[in-house]
């Protein structure tokens, strides 16, 4: 009895890499890349100056991600301008919060995109979602996303308190930016 | 075998969400969603990225499980 296999297949998944790491942040323009959840930008942003003020950088962007900047949906990729600008303007991207599902997933997958297109890039997410962020990474094609890790929720915490976890978490971000980890 | 649904339910919960096993058959678990809080309706992954999410936070408790499966999404409320 003879066997026949259809030459056809699904497509298999596009693996990727990161972009080439900075061996020093001494004037890199950091761009933050707001999806809108609550408190993301107040993190982000603080986390964004605290860095560049340490590393001799600048912060050179503060964007939402939905068309020309002006709003944000989190559960849909970044707007086609706000890559653009992100890639005109910056050489390092702080994106997120990927604090709930599908705000991971797109957060992630706007990671990889700008990873791709050779801009290092973290994705801040929280110690609830890291998980997942960890999952997607690996089912988009680039297990090895660069994560910032914080303490959940975001949403619906002081600003002093957001401000001390993105102050402490300076000596990661140089990491995760400057090694991939 | 014994399956424990915490660590996933715990996730779930921060997207208003809530699990129910319904069945393990050939080693897949066969889960239930009830959307308890729909305040983020926009949170909820599609089933299809949901599921290997789902066999990450439940294989700790059971190495042997291939797969889940959502068989139902409930609205409670």
């Amino acid at each position: 009895m003879s066997q026949i296999y259809l030459p056809d297949s699904a497509p298999g998944l596009e693996m990727s890499t990161l972009a080439p790491s900075p061996g020093s942040l001494a004037g890199m323009r950091i761009a933050v890349l707001d999806n809108g959840k609550p408190n993301a930008g107040v993190v982000m942003t603080r986390a964004a100056e605290t860095l560049a003020a340490r590393a001799g950088a600048e912060v050179s962007l503060v964007t939402k991600k939905g068309p020309q900047g002006n709003s944000a949906n989190a559960a849909v990729p970044m707007a086609r301008d706000i890559l653009q600008r992100l890639l005109d303007e910056s050489d390092l991207v702080i994106t997120g919060a990927a604090d709930c599902g599908s705000c991971t997933a797109y957060s992630v997958q706007d990671t990889i995109e700008l990873e791709r297109a050779g801009i290092p890039a973290v994705v801040v997410t929280t110690t609830m979602f890291e998980p997942i962020a960890k999952t997607l990474s690996a089912n988009f094609g680039l297990p090895q996303t660069r994560r910032l890790v914080l303490p959940h929720p975001l949403g619906g915490t002081d600003t002093p308190t957001l401000h001390g976890w993105a102050d402490a978490a300076t000596d990661q971000l140089i990491s995760l930016f400057t090694t991939g980890s | 075998m014994s399956l424990d649904l915490e660590p996933a339910r715990a996730v779930m919960a921060s997207d208003g969400l809530d699990l129910t096993l319904v069945k393990v058959e050939d080693e897949i678990a066969h889960v239930s969603l009830s959307v308890v809080d729909a305040t983020c309706a926009d949170c909820v992954l599609p089933p299809e990225m949901l599921e290997p999410i789902l066999l990450d936070l439940l294989r700790p408790s059971r190495p042997t499980l291939a797969g889940v499966r959502i068989v139902d999404v409930a609205t409670e409320k």
